[in-house]
């Protein structure tokens, strides 16, 4: 409750931020759109060639795409702090966030909020809206439970995207600069925009076993198919996310125990 | 009497990696990094008990602020024992962090942000203050410091004074058993700095606040602290009170005397008089002025003030305890005894 009305203080501040820098915001926000419907365009290209991609339909496509941002935007949106994590450390600045008698980590995500991410949010929605909406002979009962069910996939999936960050970033209470990291493993998550089963095995048992990005998208999607079970991939989701957060939130407790500040 | 800090044989090292210049060197060190071990604090002890001012000192590097963060969990010691109201400060740094207050002077704890009103409405319910208390120790620090000129300014756009009485105001709103302050005097200006010292003064007595403090200007010392507890190099050189360490170190007196024309000053020569009884006297002289520091157990001043008088034409005497400051320079200089 406590930690809810904190959290509401800083959230309040953040909005009102957003009205003071609107434009700037909307102009950010339109580029990202515009950037991202070029990759979308050269998809529509490819497939006035090709029925299928690896079994999917164009529509198809676009709904793993959709989907691929969705989880990514929310935790771009709340957990984006993460990222300054080795900055953060490397200039004693954690110091504050060890000193009040609340949870450091929840201290440390809640002090900042990244509105750029509403663009991911806004194109993973419409994306998927269009996607879901072209798969033929779906009752109306089919869509609200297919909706259902992908929103919770989303919600959970999310914290793949918090948990790896997490566990990387909090590496650089060891190293001096865990950044590229972060990066690198993060950036892996591109390929969730497509079917895995077009790569290389390499990366498909990568972002199926150890980095599991594929079930941000492309599981859900087989879902949608029919060819694979809710249940299967919710119970997937779960371990994943829980270990990976988890792995998350002990690196970070053991870190703090390591944590050397700086001299001033 | 509550103890309220123990510190038993406390250490902090500090590993880093020696880095050698160029590509070479940087080769060399990523395949055989030399660990380099710095020892901040070395084998500290010390026990203050709850309403007790203590100025924590020592030169630059000392390990001052490293022993600070140690008592509030920020850093987790080498070894050695700490408990701060009972509690071992890294074990349960939560718990901990509502009994105590601290300010960094060097470095804002606030939220760089977010203005400052909405700070304190966010540390009011971190801490849970209640509604009344809230409102009465913000009228308190509006009073003392006029926060309402610059509440509504985020962190960030404050002056370096306005940020530090924002931080103060900021450790003392959960009226916390026991205050670090770390320099928190520095940017002030005389008033601000005055007004500090009397609001510690007041907590202190009121509350039985136990207060350390860490400060290079030694007027805070002499007009806050009972006791001192000078560090140096991570070694403890002398913790007792400020008196007995004027009587121990400072036993230096200093004597002006205005002349009537400056040229008089050349018809003396003390030094060569007095050298023999006190080796370490010690003559300045500026703007009409002679001063004579000299050690007060070896030569008595009316020896000095016979011989001068004698010889010279003079207006006024002035005669001086030396200040904390200068026998702390002293000590920081050659080390104790
Ligand atoms: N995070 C750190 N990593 C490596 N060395 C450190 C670190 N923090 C402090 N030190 C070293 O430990 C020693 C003590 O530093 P500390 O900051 O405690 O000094 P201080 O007494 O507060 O000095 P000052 O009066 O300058 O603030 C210094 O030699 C400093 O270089
Ligand atoms: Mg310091």
């Amino acid at each position: 409750m406590r930690y809810l009305k904190i959290y509401s203080i800083f959230l309040k501040q953040y909005l009102k931020g957003l009205l003071e820098y609107r434009i700037d915001f909307l102009i950010g926000m339109f580029a990202f759109l515009l950037d991202q419907s070029l990759g979308i365009f050269f998809l529509s290209v490819i497939f006035q060639h090709i029925d299928l991609l690896a079994g999917f339909s164009f529509q198809e496509i676009v709904l793993m795409y959709g989907l691929s941002q969705i989880p990514k935007g929310i935790d771009h949106l709340f957990f984006d702090n993460i990222w300054l994590l080795p900055r953060v450390i490397r200039q004693g600045d954690l110091d504050r966030y060890l000193l009040r008698p609340i949870n450091s980590l929840y201290h440390f995500l809640i002090v900042r909020f990244q509105p750029d991410a509403f663009g991911e949010i806004i194109l993973g929605i419409i994306l998927t809206s269009y996607g879901i909406s072209h798969i033929p002979g779906l009752a109306l009962m089919d869509y609200i439970t297919f909706i259902l069910a992908l929103m919770l996939f989303m919600l959970i999936g999310t914290f793949i995207f918090t948990g790896l960050k997490l566990m990387t970033a909090s590496l650089s209470f060891w190293l001096t600069n865990a950044y590229p990291v972060m990066q690198i493993t993060y950036n892996l998550n591109q390929f969730a925009r497509y079917p895995v089963i077009i790569f290389p095995k390499f990366i498909r048992l990568l972002m199926t076993y150890i980095i599991p990005f594929a079930f941000v998208a492309y599981y859900p999607v087989l879902f949608i198919k029919g060819e694979e079970s809710f249940i299967s991939i919710l119970g997937e989701l779960l371990l994943i996310t829980s270990l990976f957060m988890s792995m998350g939130v002990s690196l970070w407790n053991k870190g703090i125990k390591n944590y050397n500040s700086t001299g001033s | 009497m509550m103890e309220m800090i123990k510190v038993n044989n406390l250490r902090k090292e500090f590993i880093t990696y020696e880095k050698q210049p160029g590509l070479k060197g940087m080769i060399k060190s990523f395949f055989n990094a030399k660990k380099i071990i710095k020892t901040a604090v070395n084998d500290v002890s010390f026990h203050i008990n709850e309403g007790e001012i203590v100025g924590y000192i020592g030169p630059n590097g000392a390990g001052k602020s490293t022993t600070i963060k140690m008592l509030t969990g920020i850093l987790t010691p080498t070894s050695g024992e700490i408990f701060v109201n009972g509690l071992i400060p890294y074990k349960s740094r939560t718990i901990n962090a509502k009994n105590i207050g601290v300010v960094f002077g060097q470095r804002s704890q606030l939220w760089w942000d977010l203005p400052l009103n909405e700070s304190f409405t966010v540390l009011k319910e971190i801490y849970q203050v209640n509604d009344a208390d809230f409102k009465e120790r913000m009228d308190f620090f509006n009073q003392i410091f006029g926060l309402q000129e610059f509440i509504k300014q985020p962190v960030r756009q404050l002056s370096l004074g306005q940020r530090m009485k924002a931080d103060i105001a900021a450790s003392l709103l959960h009226n916390p058993k026991i205050i670090f302050f770390d320099e928190p005097t520095i940017g002030l200006d005389v008033i601000a700095k005055e007004k500090i010292r009397q609001t510690i003064k007041e907590i202190n007595k009121k509350f039985k606040t136990t207060i350390i403090l860490t400060t290079h200007d030694l007027s805070d010392i002499e007009e806050l602290c009972n006791r001192i507890i000078l560090i140096d190099k991570g070694k403890l050189i002398y913790d007792g009170d400020v008196d007995n360490i004027k009587e121990r170190y400072g036993s230096k007196k200093q004597v002006k005397f205005t002349l009537k024309t400056e040229e008089d000053f050349f018809k003396v020569d003390v030094i060569n008089e007095f050298s023999h009884v006190d080796p370490k006297i010690n003559i300045k002289f500026e703007d009409n002025t002679l001063s004579v520091i000299f050690n007060k157990q070896l030569l008595g001043i009316k020896d000095i003030t016979a011989y001068i008088l004698n010889k010279l034409d003079v207006v006024d005497i002035n005669i001086e305890e030396v200040s904390l400051e200068s026998i702390i320079k002293e000590i920081y200089k050659d080390g104790l005894i």
